[in-house]
C-alpha cells in the first residue's frame, strides 16, 4: 500500500502530478476500493484542501474546495433552505465507520465523502430520481491535468453552453483523468419536509410494475427505491405532510391493487440511513458494487440475488436504475461472473481485502476512444489506467 | 484546400444522394444565424446510419472538412458550411427507434425533431423536456451537439441532462458508443462530454433520451410591471421564496409591443416589462405553491396580473413569448440575437449597460430573457443596407459578451460558441483550459474536418458574407430565441 501524501495547496499538487510517475488523488476514503493502488503509484490527498469557498444561495450555486465535506457542504446548504437533490452518500461523520479498515494508514474515511469524491466516482443517491444526478448538478471543475496544467473547465453560473463540458467527462473518471481541486454545483430550494411511503409487491416482477407505474405518474416523486430481500418499495415525496398525504393516497386509489402505508419518521430514517452509508444487509456484506441497468435488468439481479440470500442483498434505487449491492467478501468473483453473462457492469465501491485494484466488474468498454480521450487529459500518462486493473 | 474528386464519395453512396449543383449549394448555405453564408462543396443526403458513416469516412480519407447538419436553425452559426466541404444533411435520419415507458426513455436517430419525440412519448403520458424555441423544427442530432436549452432549464436542465446514451462516428470513422438505457453509467461521462462538443467531434447516429412524466398542472401567470427593475425584484423574491418555477421569462417594452402586434397575446397594456412565471407539477402540490406565489407577486410594484385560466390563454402567453423575437425582427431589415448569461443578482446592472451600449452606438436592442437563470437575449436591430451597421451591430454584441465575461457569466447560455462567438472563447478560458480542449477535439478529429471554424478562433473560418433574414424566419416558421 502507497503512503499517503497530503497537499495543502493547489500549487503543492500541481508539483506532486508533475513529478510523479504515477499518481491518484484521493478524499477521505470512503470508497476504498478505488484507491487501492499498490506502489509505485503515489496517493496524494487533497482533504486538506477544504472549504467553500463561494455560496450564493440566490444565485444557486456554491463553489468548493475538493476536500470538503459533504457534511460541511449540507450543513451550508440546509442554513438557506437548499440542498444538493441528487442525494449523495456517505455523509456521515463517523470516526467509526469502518472504510478506515481498508483504507490503509492515514484514512479518514469517519470524515465522510468529500465532494470531489462523490463525483469523481459518480455517486447519486435516490433523490437523483426526481432532478438527475451529480452529472447533472455539476457546473464547473478546477483540476491538475496529467502535465500538471491547471483546467478551469464549466462556469459558475446555472446555464453554461460555452466550450466542451469537462466537468461532465470528470463525472465517474475516478482520479484516472485528472486531479480535482474545487467544483462549482448548482443547487435547489429544498422541499419543507420529506415524507416516504411503503407498498409491499408479491414478486419482482411486480416491484417492476409498480415502480413503472409509479415513475411514470403524475405525482412527482422524489425517491423509488426497492428493497429486493423484503419485495418493499420505498416511495419519499417531498412536500408538506398534508400534500405528501394527499398524494399518497392518490397513489393507492390509482394502482387499485396496492395500498401506500406511510413510514413513521423513526422508519424512514431507519430506512434510509444504512443505504446512505452503504451499509446494509447484514454485517457480513461489506463489500459494495454500484451497477446500472434498467428495470428488466433489475429482476434479473434481483433473482439471482434470492438464491445467495445468505450472501447478497440488492438495494435497487432511482426507480430501478442502479443496482446496490451489499456482497460478501468471498462472493465478489460470482457477482463479476453474472454481470459478464448478463452484459452489465459494476463498480466495486467498497471491496474485499483482496482485490486490491480491481473495481470493475463485468463488461468492461474497451474502445480505442477512450484511451484517445485519456491521453488528452493526461499526456503523459501519470494517472492509472481507467480499465480499473 | 486541394482538388477533390467527388466522383469517388458518389459511387460510395446510392444514386441521388449528393448534390453538388448550385441549387443544392444555396439551399444550405447558411443557417440561424441569418447574417452570413458560405456555399459548400456538395451535400450529402444519407438516408441511413451506414450512408453518413460512409460519407465521413470517405471525408477523412480525403482530408475532406464537413458539417453535419439537422434543420440549421443554430443561432450562433454551428451549422455554417464550410467553403470545399461536405454539409451532411440529417434530416432523414428521423426514425424514432423506441419509446419505452417502463424505463422512461425514447432511442432515436438524429434527424428527429425535437418536438416530435414528446409526440410519440405522449400516449405514455411523458414528454421530452428540453424545449428551444425552434422546437417545432429543430432536430434532437443539433439539440446535442449545441447542448441546446429553452425556457425550463432552471429546473430541468439542458439537452445534456437528458440525454443518456449516443452512438456516433468520429470524424476519424470510428462508431464509439457512449452510455447506455440506464440512468447511470460506470465510468467517464462520455455522453456528457458528446453533448455540446458542436459538431467538432463527430456525427451522432444514434440517441438515448431521458423521458419525464408530463406535469399535470401549470400555473401560467404574466404579470406587467412598469419599470424592468421591478420585474427584476420579483424573480428575486420569487427565488427567495424557495419556490422552483419550471419557468421564469422577462420581456421588455420593445418586445412586448412587437409580440402583442405579431400574436395578439395580450400583455399588459403599457408594461415596461411583463414577467411570466410558471409552476408545473401535481395539483397538490400546485395548488399549495400557487398561493404562495400569488402572495409573492402581490407583494411586488405589479400593476397587473393575469392567471392563465386554462390552456388556450397559456398558450397565448407562451406564444407572446416564443415569438418575441421574430416580432421584433419585423421591426428592423436585419437583427443579431445575443446570447449570455450573468449572475442572476447582477441582471439590472447587465440590463443597464446593455441599454448604454445601445444608446453609444445607435442601435436599438430589445431584451427578452430566462430570468431564472440569468440567461440574456438581447437583440440588436440594424440594416445591413446601411454602411458600417452589421459592424456596429456586431462590436455592441461583442460589448455584451465582454460583459457576461466580466460579471463572472457565459458568453453563451444555449446557442453555442458555434462561427459567432469563437473569438470570445479564450476571454472565458485561459490558455491551459483552450490547449486542452484542443487535446480532446484531436482525440475525436486529429484532422480537424469536423465542422472546423467553429468554437475556437482562428483560420479555419470560413468566407462569409452577410445577407438578410433566413427564409424560414421571414415565413414565421422558425424563430430566435
Amino acid at each position: 500500500m502507497s503512503e499517503l501524501v497530503d497537499v495543502e495547496t493547489v500549487a503543492a499538487l500541481q508539483e506532486l502530478v508533475r513529478h510523479s510517475e504515477s499518481i491518484l488523488v484521493v478524499g477521505n476514503r470512503t470508497k476504498p476500493a478505488l484507491s487501492s493502488v499498490a506502489a509505485p503509484t503515489q496517493l496524494v490527498t487533497t482533504r486538506s484542501l477544504s472549504g467553500i469557498i463561494e455560496y450564493e444561495p440566490s444565485e444557486f450555486t456554491f463553489t468548493a474546495l475538493a476536500g470538503t465535506t459533504l457534511a460541511e457542504i449540507n450543513a451550508a446548504l440546509a442554513a438557506k433552505n437548499q440542498y444538493l437533490p441528487f442525494d449523495p452518500f456517505l455523509t456521515a461523520t463517523d470516526a467509526t465507520a469502518d472504510g478506515n479498515e481498508s483504507a490503509g494508514a492515514g484514512a479518514t474515511a469517519g470524515a465522510g465523502a468529500t465532494i470531489a469524491g462523490t463525483l469523481a466516482v459518480g455517486l447519486s443517491g435516490p433523490g437523483r430520481h426526481r432532478y438527475g444526478g451529480v452529472r447533472d448538478f455539476v457546473l464547473g471543475a478546477q483540476f491538475v491535468a496529467g502535465d500538471g496544467s491547471l483546467i478551469q473547465s464549466g462556469g459558475k453560473v446555472v446555464k453554461n453552453a460555452a466550450g466542451f463540458d469537462i466537468p461532465k467527462l470528470l463525472v465517474g473518471s475516478c482520479g484516472r483523468l485528472g486531479a480535482i481541486t474545487a467544483l462549482t454545483f448548482k443547487v435547489f430550494p429544498r422541499p419543507v419536509e420529506f415524507h416516504t411511503y411503503q407498498l409491499q409487491s408479491a414478486d419482482h416482477e411486480e416491484a417492476a410494475r409498480l415502480i413503472a407505474a409509479l415513475a411514470g405518474g403524475r405525482w412527482e416523486l422524489d425517491a423509488i427505491d426497492y428493497r429486493s430481500e423484503s419485495r418493499s418499495i420505498w416511495v419519499r415525496i417531498g412536500a408538506a405532510k398534508p400534500v405528501c398525504d394527499a398524494i399518497a393516497t392518490d397513489i393507492s386509489r390509482s394502482l387499485q391493487t396496492h395500498t401506500v402505508e406511510p413510514m413513521t419518521d423513526e422508519q424512514a430514517v431507519q430506512s434510509w440511513a444504512p443505504l446512505m452509508q452503504l451499509r446494509f444487509g447484514g454485517s457480513n456484506r461489506r463489500c459494495i458494487v454500484k451497477i446500472p441497468m434498467v428495470l428488466q435488468q433489475m429482476q434479473q439481479l434481483a433473482t439471482w440475488c434470492d438464491d445467495r440470500r445468505d450472501k447478497v442483498s440488492l438495494h435497487a434505487s432511482v426507480a430501478g436504475s442502479i443496482g446496490w449491492l451489499a456482497v460478501a467478501d468471498d462472493t465478489l468473483a460470482d457477482v463479476d461472473s453474472f454481470l459478464v453473462d448478463a452484459s452489465m457492469t459494476g463498480l466495486v465501491i467498497r471491496g474485499d481485502q483482496e482485490s486490491t485494484g480491481r473495481w470493475r466488474l463485468g463488461t468492461r468498454r474497451s474502445a480505442p476512444i477512450d484511451q484517445k480521450i485519456k491521453d488528452a487529459m493526461d499526456p503523459p500518462g501519470r494517472f492509472p489506467n481507467l480499465g480499473g486493473e | 484546400m486541394p482538388s477533390v474528386d467527388l466522383q469517388t464519395l458518389r459511387d460510395l453512396l446510392p444514386p441521388g444522394r449528393l448534390s453538388d449543383d448550385a441549387a443544392s449549394q444555396a439551399a444550405f448555405e447558411s443557417d440561424g444565424l441569418t447574417a452570413f453564408r458560405c456555399r459548400p462543396l456538395a451535400v450529402v443526403i444519407p438516408q441511413n446510419e451506414t450512408e453518413v458513416v460512409q460519407t465521413v469516412r470517405w471525408c477523412d480519407q480525403h482530408a475532406v472538412p464537413f458539417v453535419a447538419r439537422g434543420s440549421g436553425t443554430s443561432l450562433s452559426g454551428g451549422s455554417m458550411p464550410v467553403a470545399g466541404g461536405i454539409v451532411i444533411s440529417l434530416n432523414r435520419l428521423r426514425q424514432i427507434i423506441k419509446v419505452d415507458p417502463d424505463n422512461r426513455i425514447a432511442v432515436v436517430q438524429p434527424g428527429v425533431i425535437n418536438l416530435h419525440v414528446s409526440a410519440a412519448a405522449a400516449r405514455h403520458g411523458l414528454y421530452y423536456a428540453p424545449d428551444p424555441s425552434s422546437q417545432k423544427i429543430c432536430t434532437i442530432g443539433g439539440n446535442i451537439a449545441f447542448n441546446s436549452g429553452g425556457a425550463h432549464c432552471l429546473k430541468y436542465g439542458m439537452t445534456s441532462n437528458h440525454v443518456i446514451g449516443i452512438r456516433a462516428v468520429t470524424a476519424s470513422g470510428e462508431i464509439v458508443s457512449f452510455g447506455g438505457e440506464s440512468l447511470e453509467s460506470v465510468g467517464p461521462d462520455f455522453t456528457g462530454l458528446f453533448c455540446g462538443s458542436e459538431g467538432l467531434f463527430g456525427v451522432a447516429l444514434e440517441i438515448t433520451l431521458r423521458l419525464l412524466p408530463q406535469p399535470e398542472c401549470f400555473h401560467t401567470v404574466l404579470v406587467g410591471y412598469r419599470s424592468l427593475r421591478a420585474a427584476g425584484d420579483a424573480v428575486s423574491a420569487v427565488i427567495d421564496s424557495g419556490l422552483l418555477p419550471g419557468a421564469m421569462e422577462i420581456m421588455e417594452a420593445l418586445a412586448i409591443e412587437a409580440a402583442e402586434a405579431a400574436t395578439q397575446c395580450g400583455y399588459p397594456k403599457g408594461a415596461a416589462a411583463v414577467l411570466i412565471v410558471e409552476l408545473e407539477g401535481p395539483r397538490e402540490k400546485i395548488d399549495a405553491e400557487k398561493k404562495q406565489l400569488e402572495s409573492i407577486i402581490a407583494a411586488t410594484d405589479a400593476f397587473e396580473t393575469v392567471v392563465a385560466a386554462d390552456d388556450q390563454q397559456r398558450a397565448g402567453i407562451w406564444a407572446g413569448r416564443k415569438s418575441a423575437f421574430s416580432a421584433v425582427g419585423k421591426l428592423s431589415p436585419d437583427f443579431l440575437v445575443q446570447d449570455g448569461v450573468v449572475p442572476r443578482k447582477r441582471l439590472g446592472e447587465a440590463l443597464e449597460a446593455i441599454e448604454g451600449f445601445s444608446k453609444d452606438s445607435g442601435l436599438r436592442v430589445a431584451n427578452v430573457f430566462h430570468a431564472g437563470d440569468g440567461n440574456l437575449h438581447p437583440l440588436i436591430l440594424f440594416d445591413d443596407s446601411v454602411d458600417g451597421e452589421l459592424e456596429r451591430a456586431e462590436a455592441l454584441a461583442g460589448k455584451i459578451l465582454d460583459l457576461c465575461v466580466q460579471m463572472g457569466g457565459s458568453i453563451t447560455g444555449e446557442h453555442g460558441v458555434g462561427m459567432e462567438k469563437r473569438e470570445f472563447l479564450p476571454k472565458m478560458y485561459d490558455e491551459p483550459t483552450m490547449e486542452l480542449m484542443h487535446r480532446l477535439r484531436a482525440a475525436f478529429d486529429p484532422q480537424t474536418i469536423a465542422n472546423p471554424g467553429k468554437m475556437f478562433p482562428g483560420a479555419e473560418a470560413p468566407a462569409l458574407s452577410s445577407h438578410g433574414l433566413h427564409p424560414l424566419e421571414k415565413a414565421g416558421v422558425i424563430s430566435r430565441e
